[in-house]
C-alpha cells in the first residue's frame, strides 16, 4: 500500500484538461487526471474511447491538441522515463531476443547492455531463447520478450496498451500474474489499457472508466483489494462481484449508446 | 528424394544433357557454325595461354564492377532518400519510372558524344542500366517500413538515425537484394552492349571480333565465359541474401 504524504503530494503524471483531435475529430476531450508514483492504474473502456491516444500522450509520442500532460513536472519525452508494451508485440524480426532487449538500451556501453539484457531475459524466463529470432517464439514468449524490453529500460512509468489481448486465455492469466510479480519486485507506475473487466479488477489499484467518442473520464474507482494480489485472490473479496457487475453494466450501456458500435441500439430489455 | 546430393546430381545430369545436345548440334549444323565441345575447349586453352582471354576478362570485369558498384551506392542512396522523404519521392518517382521504362541503349549515342568511346562511357552505360532497379527497389523497401515498429522505436527514445539503421534499413533489405540482383543481370548485359557499341574492348569486343570473322570456337569460349560470370555473380548475391535474411529461417 502506497501512502502518499501530503508534503510530496505532487503527482508523477498529470493530465490537465488534455484534449487530442485527429483531423478535426476529437479522440480525447479534456482529460484531467493525477497519477501518483508507483500506482497501478487501469484504463477500461470500449472501442473508440481514446485509450491508446491517452497512452501515446503519456509516452510523449504525441502532444495534446490543447491542455497539458506532464511527467515529473515536464512534458514527457519518449523513452526518457517511460517504456511501452504494445498488443502486437512489435519485435524486430531481424534481431535475436537478446538484441531486441538491447535495442531499448542504446545509452549503455556494450558489455553492460548485454548484461542488462540477459538479466531481464532471465527475469521473464527467456534465458534459453536469448539467441532465438522472434519467429521461433510462441505468442506468450513474444509478449514476455516485449515486456523484458520495456522493463530493461528500468522506466519509472510502464505504459501497457492492451498487452495481453492477443494471447490465449491461459497465457493471459499467467502474464497478468507475471506483471504483478515484476512490478512488486521493482515498484513502478503502471498505466494499463484493457477491454477486460476481469483483467482490470485483477491488476488495478485504481480503475479509470473511459466513455467513447470523444474519450472522457466516466468514472474512477479505487479498488479495496490488498497487495500483493497473490496474498489474497481479489475474486474471493465480497465486493468483487458487485464491482464486476457495475463495470459491466456501465460498459454495456456505453456500447449500446454508441452509434458507431456494432451493438448500437440492440437493447434486449 | 530429400538427400542433400539430389539437386547437385540432377544439375550434373542437366549439364551432361546440354553437352550431349551441343555435341549433336555441332555435327548436325552446317559446317563452321557450331564448334564441337572439344574444339571449343582447345580454343579456350589457346586464348588463355595467349593472355587475350585474361586481359579481356579483366577489362570487362573492371567496367562491370565499377558500373555496378556505382549503381549500388548511388541507387540505394537515391532510393532511400526518396522513400524517407515522401514529398521528394512523390516528386521524383514519375520521372524515375519514365526513365526506367525507356530502353537505356537509346542513350548510347548521346553518352558517346558526351563521354567519348573510352572506359568512362562504358562504365556510365553499365551504371545507367543497373541503377534503376536499385533505386526503385530501395524506394519501395523504405516506403514499406512498418509504422508500428517505428512507433515502438520512438517509444524507446530512438532518434531518426537509430530508427533508420535498426528498423527501416533491415526491413528494406529483402527489397534491396532483389534490386541488386536485377542490377547485376542488366549490368552484365550493358557491359557487353557498351563494349560492342563504343571502342571494342573486353569480352564484348572479342565477341564481335570472333563473330564477324567466323572463328566460332573462340566465339563460344567468350559466350561461355559471360555465362560463367553471370552464374558466379548470381550465386554470390544469393549467398549474401541468405546471410542477410537468416532471421527469416529456411
Amino acid at each position: 500500500m502506497n501512502l502518499v504524504s501530503p508534503a510530496s503530494s505532487s503527482p508523477l503524471l498529470r493530465f490537465d484538461r488534455a484534449s487530442k483531435t485527429y483531423g478535426g475529430r476529437p479522440a480525447l476531450a479534456e482529460i484531467s487526471l493525477e497519477i501518483a508514483a508507483e500506482e497501478f492504474v487501469v484504463f477500461l473502456g470500449p472501442s473508440g474511447c481514446g485509450k491508446t491516444t491517452l497512452l501515446s500522450l503519456a509516452a510523449g509520442l504525441i502532444a495534446p491538441s490543447s491542455g497539458r500532460v506532464e511527467l515529473a513536472g515536464a512534458p514527457p519525452v519518449p523513452g526518457r522515463r517511460s517504456a511501452m508494451v504494445f498488443q502486437s508485440f512489435r519485435l524486430l524480426a531481424w534481431k535475436t531476443a537478446r538484441e531486441n532487449v538491447a535495442f531499448a538500451l542504446p545509452h549503455l556501453p556494450a558489455a553492460e547492455r548485454r548484461a542488462r539484457a540477459d538479466r531481464y531475459l532471465e527475469l521473464v524466463g527467456l534465458t534459453r531463447a536469448a539467441e532465438s529470432y522472434p519467429r521461433a517464439l510462441s505468442g506468450g514468449m513474444k509478449q514476455r520478450l516485449a515486456l523484458a524490453r520495456a522493463l530493461a529500460a528500468e522506466p519509472e512509468v510502464l505504459l501497457m496498451d492492451e498487452p495481453f489481448a492477443s494471447l490465449d486465455a491461459q497465457a493471459r492469466e499467467l502474464m497478468q500474474q507475471e506483471v504483478l510479480r515484476l512490478t512488486e519486485r521493482r515498484p513502478m507506475t503502471v498505466l494499463f489499457v484493457t477491454h477486460s473487466v476481469d483483467e482490470a479488477l485483477f491488476l488495478a489499484d485504481r480503475i479509470i472508466l473511459l466513455s467513447p467518442r470523444p474519450g472522457r473520464v466516466a468514472e474512477e474507482i479505487r479498488l479495496p483489494f490488498a497487495r500483493p494480489r497473490w496474498a489474497e485472490d481479489p475474486r474471493a473479496h465480497p465486493e468483487h462481484a458487485a464491482l464486476r457487475a457495475h463495470l459491466w453494466e456501465r460498459l454495456r450501456e456505453m456500447v449500446l449508446k454508441d452509434p458507431q458500435s456494432d451493438f448500437y441500439g440492440r437493447d434486449a430489455t | 528424394m530429400g538427400s542433400p546430393l539430389t539437386v547437385p546430381l540432377m544439375r550434373l545430369g542437366v549439364l551432361g544433357g546440354l553437352l550431349a545436345f551441343w555435341a549433336w548440334a555441332a555435327r548436325a549444323a552446317p559446317r563452321g557454325i557450331v564448334p564441337t565441345p572439344a574444339a571449343t575447349w582447345e580454343a579456350a586453352g589457346r586464348l588463355w595461354e595467349s593472355g587475350r582471354l585474361a586481359q579481356a576478362l579483366g577489362e570487362s570485369l573492371a567496367v562491370y564492377g565499377a558500373g555496378l558498384g556505382l549503381a549500388a551506392v548511388a541507387g540505394i542512396a537515391v532510393g532511400v532518400l526518396m522513400g524517407a522523404f515522401r514529398p521528394l519521392g512523390r516528386a521524383l518517382d514519375v520521372f524515375v519510372y519514365a526513365l526506367a521504362a525507356t530502353p537505356r541503349v537509346a542513350f548510347i549515342p548521346l553518352i558517346v558524344l558526351l563521354l567519348g568511346l573510352g572506359v568512362e562511357a562504358k562504365v556510365f552505360i553499365v551504371f545507367l542500366g543497373a541503377v534503376m532497379p536499385v533505386i526503385l527497389n530501395a524506394y519501395v523497401g523504405v516506403q514499406n517500413a512498418d509504422p508500428e515498429l517505428i512507433e515502438m522505436a520512438r517509444s524507446t527514445g530512438a532518434g531518426r538515425w537509430r530508427i533508420f539503421a535498426h528498423v527501416v534499413l533491415p526491413g528494406a533489405t529483402p527489397f534491396l537484394v532483389v534490386g541488386l540482383r536485377l542490377a547485376a543481370t542488366i549490368g552484365l548485359i550493358n557491359t557487353v552492349v557498351a563494349e560492342l557499341y563504343t571502342a571494342a574492348q573486353g569480352l564484348g569486343g572479342l565477341l564481335a571480333l570472333y563473330g564477324n570473322s567466323f572463328r566460332m570456337a573462340e566465339y563460344f569460349v567468350i559466350l561461355l565465359t559471360l555465362a560463367l560470370i553471370g552464374v558466379v555473380v548470381t550465386e554470390i548475391l544469393r549467398l549474401a541474401e541468405k546471410h542477410l535474411s537468416r532471421w527469416r529461417g529456411e
